[in-house]
């Protein structure tokens, strides 16, 4: 597990002035202060059977789970894999005495970390946004504490159900030297979740889960959840599996 | 003599074609090795197999007593390798670009400026890479080759962008680090002329074969020695050496190239001439190029002989 550990610094380190680290917090930022922008607009306060926190948490996260989650892991994972691509990293990896599957394991977790900065973020932003609109707007009023708990169990689901969406587009950018399949993937499968959304096969397009696992049924967050999550979890140990036995100096 | 890199029947196939076919190579141990061979004649291809970059088709591969497709990471722990362009992060600076390998190859931090001020980077260490020159570049490529001491350095092209003056600062550095600090170098390269002044031993590759290897002396001697003769009538001393199974041939300079082999060789141009009556002013002979071996070796290689 050394090679394991290592290998994983070394993507860390490599992050440093990168568009894939500052992605992580413009994506999210960029939904809350929508969301605040949204509020800022509202013309009367909250009826007594809505909470505000919790209000603010699920339209921003609902924004997040569809668009904003989707082409920001697209961007992300990409860029962290274009980094070899485009720098015959793939070549300079090969030299060093690791083991080769720790690299792609290492690039995984590492894209995987990124996913969950963002969605932290995310959650750090909500808190920040609704109090910045409690602050500006006179009508709303945050009269409770911020129920921690059911945001934090609600943005777990909605990060779990996206790990499917990530290693799909963890394995298309590690396998595609060109930046623009990955991209277009991620595009694609967000595009088509507008159409996927009204149907019965809905819950099991993993552009869609996000979204299943945060305003569906019991059942069908259920199924979001696990099928996102642990459908994510065996592609990207497949990826890691598939890549390793590839040899870093064939071309293309 | 000891091989720090030994191949046995190495052979690399892309679909049908054979890319590198049954090399057998040996590298001494202290020797600068020029692997030579024209464009597309299999060396990077070569040198990926030997740095486990690519899974040979056939045969084997050990580097420093290591069998590179069994004990991957103990082989390469005590290798460098420069292959293609310098693979660099154009976004960290040169620094963090040899961090990265300072943390993969475990080595201390110290390391990281002994490497920079070796390539003559001392000062350059906090830029970051995408503002450095091409030659810069290529000089932080060889950092990171350098950076845990390696005892065998690979180099593929290493020559490649370098201005002149950057070319003989890279030969230094390689004759450098073979006669200070013992380290083995193979270096491939299309530029006979710069291996010719550094290398110890030679492995010509042409077609994916291996035409030749040894001592840089033995691949001269492997062509005949040109005399040249200035004499009052070259015509005449043409006629007369062709008599006795010679060949001369009149160069624009007046001189004329005589194949000779030996010390008895030119004796008797000299004998010959003279003793026809002719005033013989200039009698050389000229040392066989790497050239003239290289070229004589890969010429007439047919198409797919590889295959």
């Amino acid at each position: 597990m050394r090679g394991l550990a290592v290998a994983v610094r070394i993507e860390l380190l490599k992050l440093k002035r990168t568009l894939a680290l500052a992605t992580c917090f413009v994506a999210p930022l960029v939904v809350v202060a929508l969301q605040v922008a949204i509020w800022l607009r509202m013309k009367e306060g909250f009826g007594a059977d809505v909470e505000p926190w919790l209000a603010f948490h699920k339209n921003a996260l609902s924004m997040w789970g569809v668009f904003m989650l989707p082409l920001a892991t697209a961007l992300v994972v990409a860029l962290v894999s274009h980094a070899e691509h485009a720098n015959q990293g793939w070549l300079r990896l090969g030299v060093l005495p690791l083991p080769r599957w720790c690299v792609p394991a290492a690039k995984a977790l590492v894209a995987t970390g990124l996913l969950l900065l963002a969605t932290v973020v995310l959650l750090l932003g909500c808190l920040g946004g609704a109090v910045l609109a409690d602050a500006l707007h006179p009508k709303i009023a945050l009269e409770t504490a911020a129920p921690v708990a059911t945001m934090l169990g609600r943005t777990a689901r909605v990060f779990g159900a996206a790990l499917l969406v990530l290693a799909i587009q963890n394995a298309v950018s590690l396998r595609f030297p060109s930046i623009v399949v990955s991209l277009g993937t991620g595009v694609a499968g967000t595009f088509l979740a507008l159409f996927a959304s009204g149907s019965r096969l809905g819950p099991y397009y993993p552009w869609l889960m996000p979204l299943h696992a945060l305003h569906g049924k019991e059942e069908a967050v259920v199924l979001s959840v696990a099928l996102g999550a642990a459908g994510g979890l065996v592609l990207l140990a497949l990826t890691v599996a598939l890549a390793a036995r590839r040899d870093p100096g064939l071309k293309g | 003599m000891e091989s720090v890199v030994t191949t046995c029947g190495l052979t690399y196939r892309y679909g049908e074609t054979a890319v590198v076919s049954g090399v057998d190579l040996a590298v001494p141990r202290g020797s600068v090795y020029g692997f030579v061979g024209p464009n597309g004649a299999g060396k990077t291809t070569t040198i990926k197999l030997l740095l486990g970059l690519l899974t040979p088709s056939g045969g084997s591969v050990e580097l420093l007593g290591e069998p590179v497709n069994g004990r991957r990471s103990a082989a390469l722990a005590r290798v460098g390798a420069l292959v293609e362009s310098p693979a660099l992060y154009p976004h960290l600076t040169a620094e963090e670009n040899l961090r990265l390998d300072q943390l993969a190859r475990g080595v201390p931090r110290a390391n990281v400026e002994r490497a920079l001020a070796a390539v003559g980077l001392a000062g350059e260490g906090k830029k970051l890479v995408r503002r450095f020159s091409l030659g810069m570049k290529q000089r932080l490529g060889l950092a990171l080759a350098l950076l845990h001491a390696p005892s065998l350095l690979v180099l593929d092209e290493p020559s490649n962008g370098l201005d002149p003056a950057g070319v003989r600062e890279l030969r230094e550095t390689i004759r450098r680090l073979a006669a200070e600090e013992g380290i083995t170098v193979l270096v491939s390269s299309h530029i006979l002329a710069e291996l010719e002044s550094v290398a110890t031993w030679i492995g010509v590759l042409a077609r994916g074969r291996l035409r030749f290897q040894g001592p840089l002396e033995e691949l001269k001697g492997t062509q005949p020695g040109v005399l040249g003769v200035r004499v009052d009538d070259p015509a005449r001393a043409q006629a007369l050496l062709r008599r006795v199974d010679l060949s001369a041939t009149l160069r624009p300079d007046g001189l004329l190239a005589v194949g000779v082999a030996g010390r008895e060789g030119i004796a008797r141009v000299n004998t010959l001439l003279v003793g026809e009556g002719l005033a013989v002013s200039h009698l050389a002979l000229e040392e066989a190029s790497l050239e003239r071996a290289f070229l004589a070796l890969v010429a007439g290689v047919p198409e797919g002989a590889a295959a």
